[in-house]
């Protein structure tokens, strides 16, 4: 049995993470979207760098009738369109090999058994060891009766010396109790430490730079807190509209589809506690504190501190734009939010009194997700007497596009006169390090076939980020929260949302 | 070609007296057209005494700039030269960025060509135009001079050399480990012949990390290296690394090789100079009683083949990356490695009496 086996004393100094072990990744609903533009150029894009483990076998389970031959030619194809490195034939042609499909329905109990016995024999002929990597790519309404099945074959089982794990694709339910009923579920099949949620912002090369920046460097540490932090902004802002995910968008929303997960995770890596090691579990609790420490927005709290907005017609590039409600898919009468902006309070000794402002929107004028600290300006006296220097440090982290980071402070006019202007330093991933970034699969994707789940979320943290996302989505459907708010495609947003930080006398940053 | 005739056809830029290069360099920059943006990682220092170094080393470095910014000192010297002479050069390797940004990033390179007495002031000339705050690296091409300088290695913080290149190993090594102890743990070590390793290195331990392989490693029975011509110390290096990783020691040093593992049991090591005029490893195998392991280059040399095969079972087999050979990807490798080589004296000190076999 592996356990027995002593570590790989060539494999020192070699890498600095933990070693994807072989295994075989099951993934249901392969023919979708996400399995052709991301999973499998991820993992070619890992066999190219070398990082995947020998012994790696993929099956593809979906209910499409198809061969192994016929959709690895399509993989190909799709692989050559989104990977981010020129596809090798001789590394395709060899990776490919080890692709299988199998096709039955999500509901047929005979399909789990036939897909037992095919795991059995790639183990045999593979070298996977037995271990197995389920990953839900399908609708989420098909999760319930996948576990079902993997749990009724047994299949959920990890067999002595091996192991059995869970990759849950986002959405984690649309509210709190079917988020916890979806965990129930997972519960009854995967223990809570083989199971791996995705949420592909924390697989970001920046993201993973927070808390470097934070705990690597002396310097922005020990200004990070109420004493030196006026505010905190997030923004998570897209050009484009709904495109073709309206059947989606309709009933997901800003708020589900990017406030309760990315942008809260987003928020936890910038205001939790430095965690007492990087092991997964110490990690997550830093960020679960964070949540439970985030003040409940309730009733008329949310009218107080939250703006949503729709999009209507307007200009993007100089191009006109239909509004929302004109998009192919979406009810004339959507009052769907398209934009969100929230004041946010922590309250905890290191955050009290700092709002953190938070902004997703469709149809703004570019896209970019950044995270913005924004300093106190120094006393009112000496350069800043006329408190022009009110907001002269910020810290930017920029997620993406062009992903780094940049510092604003204030500087003199060359000259005899004393004028003083804002400087940027600016640090950038694609200056500083030519080499290209891997896609945030390829980062979690080999997390999970090492059994680090530091950048998965925790059952936890998942379902108090419902409960909070709930809050605030009662009072609008009560009707204690304002109605909706609009805004012009190619726009900043709604006049509303200045207004919430002009109550605090902040202003959004110009992105 | 000598680097008189070279230099106009490999411009090293624009020649400068060696008191205004921070003069002119900042000219060069407020002259330059908007968009382009000095970006700098490392002071990276270039020594050689080849007379051709000026014409091989600014191709490399503008190849080199694409990847890994730096400010760029290249220095040629001939100390065998009568008259003490300086001369300088500036310029600037830039490239757009890959991701479709409107800006150029820039890297500077300061060339300098020190004749007689004059290369002896090597410090001096290094300390006077670094970029403040920045690691400096010195890749000193060729073999290292005896009595190496304080004042010199003591504020190194890589020092870069490439063992394929000596004659004398077995004394380099040793003036390496003096410039070493001068850093006094301040100075990491690269060997590019050991960065040139590392996908091969890198391969081996993979197929190690399966299970089925691991527990077999006690039982290796022989390895066999089959290298490029006249390329003994990469396969040398090689094979201290795995004897050193599994704690062998040196019991034979005539051929074939032997290492007495812990328990007793030796492993005979043979080393197979082939024709092929190439610096690289071709072919090495693993005898573990009932089981092989293997790893040798594709045809096409993009990928190291790799693969365990248990008696009576199927091969488990991979494609690793080999990486690419040309020095600049060497360095960029090595200058993209932030930390030090923990493994490399082990390695080397394992088969330390055969460097001096020859």
């Amino acid at each position: 049995m592996e356990k027995d086996i002593p570590a790989n004393p060539l494999r020192a100094d070699l890498i600095s993470r933990a070693v994807a072990e072989p295994c075989t990744l099951v993934i249901f609903g392969a023919t979708g979207d996400l399995t052709r533009r991301k999973l499998i150029p991820a993992l070619y894009n890992l066999a190219a760098d070398g990082n995947l483990p020998s012994g790696l076998a993929v099956v593809c389970f979906a209910r499409r009738e198809k061969t192994s031959e016929g959709f690895r030619d399509e993989l190909a194809e799709a692989t050559r369109k989104y990977s981010r490195r020129p596809v090798n034939e001789e590394l395709w042609r060899q990776f490919a090999a080890h692709i299988f499909y199998h096709r039955s329905s999500f509901d047929d109990a005979s399909g789990y058994a036939s897909l037992a016995a095919e795991l059995e024999r790639i183990d045999a002929h593979l070298g996977t060891g037995g271990n197995r990597l389920f990953y839900l790519a399908s609708s989420p309404t098909e999760f319930d009766v996948i576990l079902e099945n993997l749990r009724g074959s047994g299949l959920s089982h990890a067999k002595p010396g091996a192991w059995a794990r869970l990759i849950v694709e986002k959405p984690f339910g649309t509210d709190f109790p079917s988020a916890r009923r979806l965990n129930a579920a997972v519960a009854s099949a995967f223990p809570e430490r083989e199971t791996f949620r995705i949420d592909h912002y924390l697989g970001k090369e920046t993201a993973q730079n927070l808390m470097v920046l934070r705990f690597a460097n002396t310097v922005f540490e020990a200004l990070w807190n109420h004493r030196y932090v006026e505010n905190v902004q997030i923004t998570a802002s897209e050009l484009l509209g709904v495109e073709t995910r309206a059947g989606y968008y309709e009933n997901s929303g800003a708020m589900r589809d990017m406030v309760q997960n990315h942008l809260l995770q987003l928020l936890c890596l910038t205001a939790m506690e430095p965690p007492t090691d990087l092991e997964a579990d110490a990690v997550r609790d830093e960020k679960v504190k964070v949540l439970r420490a985030l003040r409940p927005l309730t009733g008329e709290a949310v009218a107080a501190n939250v703006v949503r907005a729709q999009y209507t017609g307007g200009f993007i590039n100089g191009q006109n734009v239909p509004a929302y409600r004109q998009e192919p898919g979406v009810d004339p009468n959507s009052m769907t939010e398209t934009y969100v902006a929230l004041r946010l309070h922590i309250d905890n000794w290191r955050w009290a009194g700092v709002p953190f402002f938070m902004r997703v929107g469709k149809r703004l004028p570019k896209s970019a997700t950044e995270i913005a600290i924004q300093f106190r300006g120094t006393p009112p006296v000496l350069f800043n007497r006329e408190s022009q220097l009110r907001d002269a440090n910020a810290l930017i982290i920029r997620i993406q596009p062009d992903e780094g980071i940049s510092f604003r402070m204030a500087a003199k006019l060359p000259g005899a006169l004393l004028q003083i202007e804002p400087v940027k330093m600016d640090f950038h991933y694609g200056t500083s390090f030519g080499k290209a970034t891997p896609e945030a699969y390829e980062r979690l994707l080999l997390d999970a076939m090492s059994g680090d789940a530091t950048l998965f979320a925790r059952r936890d943290e998942v379902e108090h980020a419902w409960q909070f996302v709930d809050g605030i989505r009662a009072a609008w459907h009560d009707g204690s929260a304002p109605r909706l708010d609009f805004y012009a495609a190619g726009s900043w947003g709604p006049r509303e949302a200045d207004e919430l930080l002009a109550q605090d006398g902040a202003a959004w940053r110009r992105l | 070609m000598t680097v008189s005739s070279t230099v106009e056809n490999i411009s090293p830029g624009l020649r400068v007296e060696v008191g205004e290069i921070g003069r002119k360099l900042g000219e060069l920059w407020s002259a330059s057209e908007a968009g382009k943006v000095r970006a700098s990682l490392i002071n990276l220092v270039i020594y050689s005494e080849n007379k051709d170094a000026i014409v091989l080393n600014t191709p490399l470095l503008a190849g080199l700039a694409a990847e890994h910014a730096f400010r760029a000192l290249l220095v040629q010297a001939d100390p065998s030269a009568n008259e003490a002479k300086i001369e300088a050069w500036i310029t600037a390797h830039c490239h757009l960025r890959e991701s479709g940004g409107q800006k150029e990033i820039c890297s500077e390179q300061i060339t300098f060509r020190l004749n007689g007495p004059a290369a002896g002031r090597l410090p001096s000339i290094v300390f006077s135009h670094l970029d403040s705050d920045l690691p400096l690296c010195l890749w000193w091409q060729g073999s290292l001079h005896a009595n190496p300088e304080p004042e010199l290695w003591a504020r190194v913080d890589r020092v870069i050399v490439d063992s394929q290149s000596w004659s004398d190993p077995a004394g380099q090594f040793a003036i390496l480990q003096e410039i070493e102890s001068i850093g006094r743990g301040h100075c990491a070590v690269c060997d590019l012949t050991w960065t040139r390793s590392f996908h091969l290195r890198y391969a081996i331990a993979q197929i190690f990390d399966h299970p089925a392989a691991r527990e077999r490693l006690a039982q290796m029975k022989n390895v066999e290296i089959r290298h490029g011509a006249g390329d003994r110390i990469t396969a040398l290096e090689l094979l201290g690394w795995i004897a050193s990783r599994l704690n062998w020691q040196l019991q034979t040093i005539s051929d074939p090789i032997v290492f007495r593992q812990k328990d007793g049991e030796t492993v005979q090591c043979t080393l197979h100079d082939s024709s092929r005029h190439e610096s690289c490893i071709e072919h090495v195998r693993f005898d573990l009683g009932n089981a092989t392991a293997r790893v040798e280059k594709s045809d096409g040399g993009d990928f190291y083949l790799a693969d365990f095969t248990l008696r009576g079972h199927a091969p488990i087999a991979q494609m690793l990356p080999a990486g690419r050979e040309r020095t600049e990807d060497i360095l960029l490798s090595e200058l993209g490695r932030v930390g030090r080589h923990p493994l490399f004296w082990p390695a080397i000190r394992s088969i330390e009496p055969l460097l001096h076999a020859g």
